[in-house]
């Protein structure tokens, strides 16, 4: 079980954790930014738990905060207040190294824009997770290929993402988020930029290699269709989470 | 962390223009430091190699006044007193024909055979017995003789004190071993022969001795020297000599230093604009969980290897100027302290590795700014972006604050007069740094009053213009500040020199009384040789000379140690000859003839904290003699100062009848002309020749001198305006690129490229305008600083402080073209973007 401790273990990257208990629990987690001066809310006591292996698809109207919830998930930011436990223990109470460890192992990131490092070849990019995670790059190469040539990928893994379509490009950073078998990918809509038929190529991959894995899948997402491929589906309405 | 590294390392190939101009500036500092140590240590070592082979393992001179030491003294001391390791010297400069001043050294062989301390391979064999035994002949350093093309057996022409003659050269000094850089520059002769040619017959400079650590000893001997002559101890000697160049290199090296500051600027700059560049990246890598230690190590790890290709980089121009540059430090040397030939050049590794050591530890400095920032930002990218110029704009008050302080400190280091040169230099230093930390403030003031006046006329580009460089104030108020400081040290520094050589004509106007001053030809700074007997009374027969004034100049030992004595007799005393420190100038001076006291000249009262009314002791032919300061005068020809008594003062304590020069003072209506003529004829009846010169011509030769001193100065000062220039160029770079999104929106709303491109230019228009106008008060005071407190500590000299309108408006307009110069390229980049583009990019 990872534990602030044990964090610091680069290898092996730790199997995924059976369910029950969940592996994310969020209780009366709130947030906001000071503005001109003002605090304004914008999560206002969110509660949710998350099993292991679950794909939950998060919607809202802009603005509503779903990327804010997404980045406390991903530690890249701590709640004013409230818990978020993962596997049992409080993120919140981890410094910001330790948010960092915990999430380069754990953690699997696809937003909408600006997902891959352009002055990296498409490989590069997929194995720099497993660099941060104390895997060199001749031992994680099999891997990496195996996994671009599941998303069609394996030709172009020399070429620089700047010669690639939207489309490929999120392939590839899907590859990334999932390479160092993180239990948590979280996606910001992965697929906004992206016409639809690309974007239903994208997320059946994502689908696939997420359910293959067995990792679990939180996505924020504005589009009906693509949610309704997720197990369970949450919306934020005035900065509380409520089921459909 | 090789991918890591690579994710980084890249974005500089990227952008190669970038890369070059922080390398380019880490190679110019790096270079100015270096060339200038390496110069200065070249000429420290060929000063004491050569002063090692002259001295040998002798340990003490014993030295006299003006007129030497008798030959009998040498005599007395081996046999009287039983100093058996001693040997006789005798030296005196020589010219040959491609101009170079060498040194003729007269020695004995049979000592030195004995002695085996100096001169070993010389001393012995056959050689010797030719020196002593053939008329006219000598040995030459093979270094020298290979320069002058000359072999054994060959003869060769010199003149001493302007008479021609001839020498065989009968054997190189080394014998037939290896060359000695040391001994460039050495001509050796018997005693003998050398008393002749420098027209000392009978007469020793010094006698070298080799004594033990015994001060009892020490006191047993001086008290045996007849009254004028000393002991003294070699290293005591050699350091005063070499003390004398200590301001002067401690002047250039704080040029090199700025040079330096400067190139760190500019690494700071890339390294600043480079992050910027890499927001996005640097952010996705936190994302995916590099830390925030491993990307601050990566940016370090950049800065250093940057300061390590520049440093090498300027490690070659380094060892390239400093060739140059020695020669320049070098003249400098003969014309202003002492005779020095430096032919060795080997670059000091130890001095190149401190110039590198130097590069990347500014380098990782001057990135550690933008490291923190890199790694300290978050990773949510929407946090990053205003928050930098928010903390930049509340630090502004904060900046102002510190530059205020910064600049008190600064004059309270170039007020106190009991502080050194050191201080005093780090008092300019910090003025530097608080006007550039008040500049974000003076820019963001002046910005607001330029809107306003906009807003009243109507001149929305230039509104748009001012408001966008308000609105980044942290990398516009470093460009601006950057180039106000280059600007403002290059005003500062031309005023310097401007007022230093108006004060130097004024004083040439004032002790040039006479009208044609006639001296033996110097071979060499502070050694005068003397004028034959009975000329001063010869010349004052002429028709139309009215009066004659002499002047006898020699170096005596006083209490505060070795100092040049000017002995004078003015034939008139209406007017003061020097201008006084003190008020009553012309009183003091009425006294002159009668007093039994000196006059000092002021650097000569600085160095020895001297005041009018303190004693010291000077040696003379009749003993030591305690006189009192009667009056400090402004005298700008030796940094090293001067002791003037009057003729007939240093009559009664000197035996010494010569003269060094003698001014005419004409008739009123008398030709010039004329008697110049008249003048010729009596010296070309005489052995020695001479120099007449009018007033005029020694002016013009002495500022001629003056340039060349300065010469350095000048090259030193636009090598840091050129490295500003580079600065600002990157600088503007980073600006421009941050503003490359708000300018696309433009574009998108409809601004045309022409337009887009005159916004660029109006905008570093405007802040080369800002850097002109912020750049006057303070080039101004560093012009005060220099002048008041550094030249002063550094060399005694008081100065006049000129400052002229036209420099002022030409270094305005000077700011204002490098920054449309540098802003060219941003511009044309601006009208090439695609909108879109640049909108998309996110
Ligand atoms: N750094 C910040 N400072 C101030 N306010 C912020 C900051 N980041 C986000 N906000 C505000 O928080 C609110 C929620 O933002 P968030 O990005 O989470 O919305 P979202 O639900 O993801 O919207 P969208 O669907 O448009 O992406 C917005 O009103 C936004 O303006
Ligand atoms: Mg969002």
């Amino acid at each position: 079980m990872p534990t602030s401790q044990t964090i610091e273990v680069k290898q092996p990257i730790p199997p995924v954790p059976s369910s029950t208990p969940p592996l994310l629990r969020l209780e009366g987690v709130r947030c906001g930014y000071r503005e001109a001066g003002e605090w304004r809310e914008i999560l206002r006591g969110v509660d949710l738990e998350v099993q292991a292996g679950e794909q939950l698809a998060l919607v809202g109207l802009s603005g509503s905060g779903k990327s804010t919830l997404l980045h406390l998930l991903g530690g890249l930011d701590v709640p004013s207040a409230g818990r978020i436990s993962f596997d049992g223990f409080d993120l919140a109470g981890l410094g910001e190294p330790a948010r960092t460890l915990w999430r380069r192992q754990h953690v699997g990131f696809i937003y909408q824009f600006f997902n891959l490092i352009p002055t990296l070849s498409v490989l590069e990019n997929v194995l720099l997770p497993l660099e941060l995670n104390g895997i060199d790059e001749k031992a994680g190469r099999e891997a990496g290929m195996g996994l671009l040539d599941q998303v069609e990928l394996a030709e172009r893994a020399g070429a620089y993402p700047d010669k690639l379509s939207g489309g490929e490009q999120q392939r590839v950073a899907m590859v990334r988020a999932l390479i160092h078998q993180p239990a948590l990918v979280l996606a910001d809509e992965p697929t906004g930029n992206l016409d639809f038929a690309t974007g239903e190529k994208v997320l059946d991959l994502l689908d696939s290699l997420v359910r293959a894995q067995g990792r679990t899948l939180i996505m924020v997402t504005h589009s009906p269709e693509v949610a309704r491929r997720a197990d369970r589906l949450i919306r934020l309405v005035d900065g509380r989470l409520e089921a459909v | 962390m090789a991918i890591l590294a690579r994710a980084n390392r890249r974005h500089f190939l990227r952008h190669p223009l970038q890369l070059l101009l922080a390398i380019i500036g880490v190679a110019l500092g790096v270079a100015m430091v270096v060339s200038i140590d390496l110069a200065a240590e070249s000429t420290h070592r060929a000063f004491s190699l050569s002063m090692e082979a002259l001295t040998g393992r002798y340990t003490h001179h014993i030295t006299g006044g003006p007129s030497g030491l008798p030959e009998s003294l040498f005599t007395r001391l081996r046999v009287e007193e039983g100093l058996r390791e001693t040997a006789p010297a005798i030296e005196g400069y020589v010219t040959v024909k491609d101009g170079s001043t060498l040194r003729l050294a007269g020695f004995d062989p049979f000592s030195e055979r004995n002695l085996r301390s100096r001169f070993v391979k010389a001393a012995r064999g056959d050689d010797a017995v030719r020196l002593l035994t053939e008329p006219d002949t000598v040995m030459l350093s093979a270094v020298t003789a290979q320069r002058l093309g000359i072999h054994p057996n060959d003869l060769l022409a010199i003149t001493v004190n302007g008479q021609a003659h001839q020498l065989k050269v009968v054997a190189y000094v080394e014998g037939d071993e290896a060359p000695d850089p040391a001994l460039e520059g050495l001509v050796l002769a018997d005693i003998a022969t050398a008393q002749e040619f420098l027209g000392r017959i009978g007469v020793l400079d010094r006698i070298d001795l080799i004594l033990g650590n015994n001060p009892d000893q020490d006191r047993q001997i001086r008290s045996q020297l007849p009254p004028g002559i000393e002991l003294e101890s070699v290293a005591g000697r050699n350091s005063a000599t070499q003390n004398m160049t200590a301001a002067f290199e401690l002047n250039l090296r704080a040029m090199s230093l700025l040079a330096l500051l400067v190139g760190t600027f500019l690494i700071y700059n890339t390294m600043a604009f480079s992050v910027l560049q890499r927001r996005e990246l640097l952010a996705t890598l936190r994302i995916i969980g590099a830390t925030r230690g491993q990307l601050l190590r990566e940016i370090l790890i950049e800065a250093a290897l940057l300061g390590l290709f520049g440093g090498v980089l300027g490690l070659a121009f380094g060892v390239l100027a400093a060739k140059g540059l020695l020669h320049m430090v070098t003249r400098t040397i003969n014309d202003l302290y002492f005779v020095l030939t430096v032919t060795e050049f080997m670059p000091d590794p130890l001095i190149l590795l401190r110039g590198l050591a130097l590069g990347v530890a500014a380098a990782v400095i001057a990135a550690l700014g933008p490291a923190l920032e890199a790694a300290w930002a978050s990773p949510l990218a929407s946090k990053a972006r205003s928050g930098l110029e928010n903390r930049a704009r509340r630090g502004v008050p904060w900046l102002a604050v510190g530059g205020i302080l910064s600049m008190l400190i600064a004059f309270v280091l170039l007020q106190t007069e009991s502080a050194g040169l050191v201080p005093a230099i780090a008092g300019v230093f910090l003025l530097l740094l608080g006007y550039g930390l008040l500049t974000p403030l003076m820019l963001l003031g002046f910005a607001w009053s330029t809107v306003v006046l906009a807003r009243l006329s109507n001149a929305w580009l230039l509104r748009l213009a001012v408001r966008g460089v308000a609105a980044s104030v942290s990398r516009a108020g470093l460009a601006i500040a950057a180039l106000t400081i280059a600007v403002a040290v290059s005003v500062g520094v031309g005023t310097m020199i401007e007022s230093f050589r108006g004060t130097i004509a004024e004083w040439l106007d004032q002790i040039l009384q006479a009208d044609i001053y006639i001296a033996a030809p110097s071979t060499a700074a502070r050694y005068s040789p003397p004028l034959p007997n009975g000329l001063p009374e010869q010349l004052g027969r002429i028709d139309g000379v009215d009066k004659t004034g002499t002047g006898r100049r020699i170096i005596i030992s006083t209490s505060l140690g070795e100092s040049e004595l000017l002995a004078l007799d003015p034939p008139y005393l209406n007017q003061p000859g020097f201008r006084f420190k003190q008020a009553d100038g012309k009183v003091v001076w009425s006294t002159f003839p009668t007093m039994k006291a000196v006059f000092v000249s002021e650097p000569y009262a600085q160095r020895h904290h001297l005041k009018v009314g303190d004693n010291f002791e000077l040696v003379t032919d009749s003993g030591p003699i305690t006189l009192p300061v009667a009056g400090i005068f402004f005298d700008y020809r030796s940094d090293q100062g001067l002791i003037v008594m009057h003729r007939s003062l240093y009559d009664r304590l000197w035996k010494d009848g010569a003269n060094t020069s003698v001014g005419l003072y004409l008739k009123a209506g008398a030709d010039l002309e004329k008697i110049r003529q008249a003048v010729g004829l009596i010296l070309s009846s005489q052995q020695q020749p001479l120099v007449v010169r009018s007033n005029r011509e020694i002016r013009a030769a002495s500022l001629e001198t003056f340039e060349r001193t300065f010469a350095i100065t000048q090259v030193l000062r636009l090598l840091a305006v050129g490295v500003a220039f580079v600065g600002i160029l990157s600088a503007l770079m980073a600006f421009q690129y941050e503003r490359r999104r708000e300018l696309a929106v433009l574009r998108a709303t409809g601004l045309t490229p022409a337009q887009a491109g005159w916004l660029v230019l109006v905008q570093t228009g405007f802040m080369g305008l800002t850097a002109g106008l912020l750049s006057i008060p303070l080039g101004l005071a560093v012009a005060v600083a220099l002048v008041r407190v550094i030249n002063l500590r550094s060399f005694g000299w008081t100065m006049d402080l000129a400052v002229s309108l036209p420099p002022l408006f030409a270094a305005i307009a000077l700011a204002v073209f490098a920054a449309l110069l540098a802003g060219l390229y941003p511009a044309y980049q601006v009208m090439r973007v695609e909108p879109s583009a640049a909108l998309r990019e996110e």
